[in-house]
């Protein structure tokens, strides 16, 4: 228990850690603050909608009007314009004509919701949010999967997961929690200092669980933090500058659940970017291994190596933190189709089996090698 | 009585896939007893950090075995582990942290009082740049701080890899005391180092390695006095002089000095050698027998020209 102290210590001791904390939490502060003095606490109004209907309306009077009034005075042609003429001679001023091609309902009304949305945070549908949804002008665009027939077999197309800030966010910070778990352990060997860890412990696993626990703890609470505080500092922007409508129990609870498998991929994250590190010594090995694999990974599997896809940890890792599912590609006829693979639960269990298998081989590795 | 470390057929070869593979210890054979200052001496590359690195658990043996007090390393170092003090080449520390929070990790990993820290910091003269980062010492003071964190679990054996690297005179002379003071107090200090006359001050045994083997050990007086020493004959006719003593058997070389001539003699031919000379109407002017250093010792039984 003192080695796993002194581990967490000396983990918040270092300053990677705590650049990334402090720059962060700065960043997320000026989010806030930007957030809460670019919105307007104005919800958009009926007389505001009325208005721009009325002002569609006119424009549409003005153009139809002078189409009538064009083909009137050239002396109402039936050929005018390719027998356009025929249908325009149907009406008997540019006023009737008007009436006809300018109806109210004929218009869509967009008001512009200048307000800040709470449950633009997440949500598990809605690609894009047009105003909030306590706007009777809102829309929202969703993207749900979809049932395709395949060799007989009715499956559907993958749940993308969850979108928004927190999700994106949380993925972003990812690439954050890699690099200070790789520093974590790889600045050890640069510094020569396993050598002196292992001179006050010679137990090996022992010495390597301690900064496993250590860094994957330490990840769990900078991701789950990271986060917590980022939903803090948009609600200001929401109550005061804004709507919080839409954020109901169920909201809470997805947030929570969001933020929750955000810390879970942390943890995992950290146990293989260490995992990594002692294998090879260096921190920018741990670095360029986890993020150069998270970069190419997208193209190996969608093309030479389809097949993998479902076992890919990139679309894994993704999956899990989004709330989604994993897709597989299938053949159907000459085409291919992208369907689904497996859910939430199996894209975690399949990380967890990776990181296992990094812990196993590094621990063997840790273990045997000699330090000189 | 148990030796405080004790060495069998301790043999370590590095295996490149590259490369040839390398001896770097080779049957090994070595028995430090319980109290005292034991120098380990060699030439670079003579096995000597190895050593130390297998006897740490550092390093996995090829074949052969390590006891630190008693218990063997290679299968239960961690009982003994509280009881040693390992120092291996330079001083390994988080160079952002100070010199205070290096030992304060270290002790907290083993439950050591805090209030020990401050003491060992005292005693290698750095409390006053304890607070300092690691990175902004000299190597002296690096070194220092290496030592004291050694010092931290009062350890009975201590095993120093070049402990005085780095230090100016005033610290090589504090090292040699601190080591000394170790040693007299009934702990065991194993120490290698470059400074073959601080070993010869502060050692009360040696062993000397080359090429991964023993090549002597003993007590520092009884190692001197095993090795063969001239006497040097002052005369004011060396050739007549140099005649006589080869006809009286001895080996006879040119002295360093002006009618200087070194006798292939022990300090028990003395007598003979001056009668000798007498019988023949020579009458010799100085009779000595040089000193033998450490270091004239070293450099005989490994053959080498750089010193360890």
């Amino acid at each position: 228990m003192s080695l796993l102290w002194v581990e967490l210590r000396r983990f918040w001791l270092r300053r990677p850690a705590r650049a990334v904390v402090i720059g962060v939490a700065a960043a997320v502060a000026v989010a806030g603050i930007v957030t809460f003095f670019t919105h307007s606490p104005e919800a958009p109004s009926p007389a505001t909608a009325e208005a721009q209907l009325n002002e569609q309306l006119a424009e549409c009077r003005q153009y139809t009007g002078d189409d009538w009034r064009a083909w009137d005075a050239l002396g109402r042609d039936p050929d005018y314009q390719g027998g356009f003429g025929e249908y325009l001679s149907q009406f008997d001023s540019a006023d009737e004509y008007a009436d006809e091609q300018c109806q109210r309902e004929f218009f869509e009304v967009y008001v512009p919701d200048k307000r800040y949305c709470l449950v633009g945070l997440w949500s598990e549908d809605v690609s894009y949010r047009q105003g909030c949804p306590d706007s009777e002008y809102a829309q929202a665009f969703t993207e749900e999967p979809y049932e395709v027939v395949i060799d007989g077999e009715r499956v559907h197309t993958p749940d993308r997961g969850q979108y928004g800030v927190i999700p994106a966010t949380s993925l972003a910070l990812l690439a954050a929690v890699i690099v200070v778990a790789a520093s974590f352990v790889g600045g050890e060997y640069r510094a020569g200092t396993i050598e002196t860890s292992l001179l006050w412990e010679p137990r090996r696993w022992r010495v390597l669980g301690a900064k496993y626990v250590a860094a994957s703890l330490s990840a769990f609470v900078i991701q789950v933090g990271l986060l917590s505080l980022l939903v803090a500092a948009f609600i200001p922007a929401a109550v005061w500058r804004g709507s919080t409508a839409g954020a109901d129990s169920e909201f809470w609870r997805g947030l929570f659940m969001t933020i929750l498998r955000g810390g879970v991929a942390a943890a995992l994250l950290a146990v293989l970017a260490i995992s990594v590190v002692v294998v090879t010594k260096h921190t920018a090995a741990g670095i360029a291994v986890l993020l150069g694999y998270a970069a190419i990974s997208p193209a190996l599997v969608n093309t030479i190596f389809r097949s993998l896809r479902p076992r890919d940890i990139s679309e894994n890792l993704f999956a899990f933190v989004n709330g989604g599912e994993v897709a597989r590609w299938v053949e159907s006829g000459v085409s291919r189709q992208y369907v689904v693979s497996h859910g939430t639960a199996m894209a975690l269990l399949h990380v967890v089996v990776y990181a296992a298998v990094a812990v196993a081989i590094a621990g063997f590795v840790f273990a045997r090698r000699d330090v000189d | 009585m148990e030796a405080a470390v004790s060495i069998r057929g301790l043999r370590k070869v590095y295996t490149g896939l590259r490369s040839e593979p390398t001896v770097a210890v080779a049957d090994l054979d070595l028995d430090i007893p319980v109290g005292g200052v034991f120098g380990f001496l060699g030439p670079n590359g003579a096995g000597k950090t190895t050593t130390i690195r297998c006897a740490l658990g550092l390093v996995r043996p090829t074949a052969g075995e390590v006891r630190l007090l008693g218990v063997d390393v290679g299968s239960r170092l961690v009982e003994v582990m509280d009881r040693v003090g390992g120092l291996v080449e330079s001083p390994k520390f988080f160079p952002t942290f100070s010199g205070r929070q290096n030992l304060q990790l270290l002790a907290a990993g083993r439950g050591v009082a805090t209030g020990r820290v401050d003491q060992v910091l005292g005693e290698v003269g750095l409390n006053d740049r304890a607070d300092d980062r690691f990175a902004s010492y000299s190597l002296g003071m690096k070194q220092r701080l290496a030592v004291a964190s050694t010092l931290l679990k009062e350890p009975e054996l201590l095993i120093l890899d070049e402990p005085a690297n780095g230090l100016d005179p005033a610290g090589i002379k504090e090292m040699r005391e601190l080591i000394r003071r170790y040693g007299e107090s009934g702990s065991t200090v194993f120490v290698s180092s470059h400074q073959l006359g601080e070993v010869q001050q502060m050692c009360d045994s040696v062993a000397i390695i080359n090429h991964g083997r023993l090549v002597t050990a003993g007590r520092v007086e009884d190692v001197l006095a095993a090795q063969w020493v001239p006497l040097v004959v002052t005369i004011a006719d060396t050739v007549a002089a140099a005649d006589v003593l080869r006809r009286g058997g001895w080996g006879v070389e040119p002295g360093a000095g002006s009618g200087e001539l070194m006798v292939s003699a022990g300090p028990e031919d003395a007598p003979k050698v001056t009668r000798a000379l007498a019988d023949a109407g020579l009458y010799l002017s100085g009779l000595r027998q040089d000193r033998r250093t450490l270091e004239a010792v070293f450099l005989e039984l490994t053959g080498d020209g750089g010193s360890e």
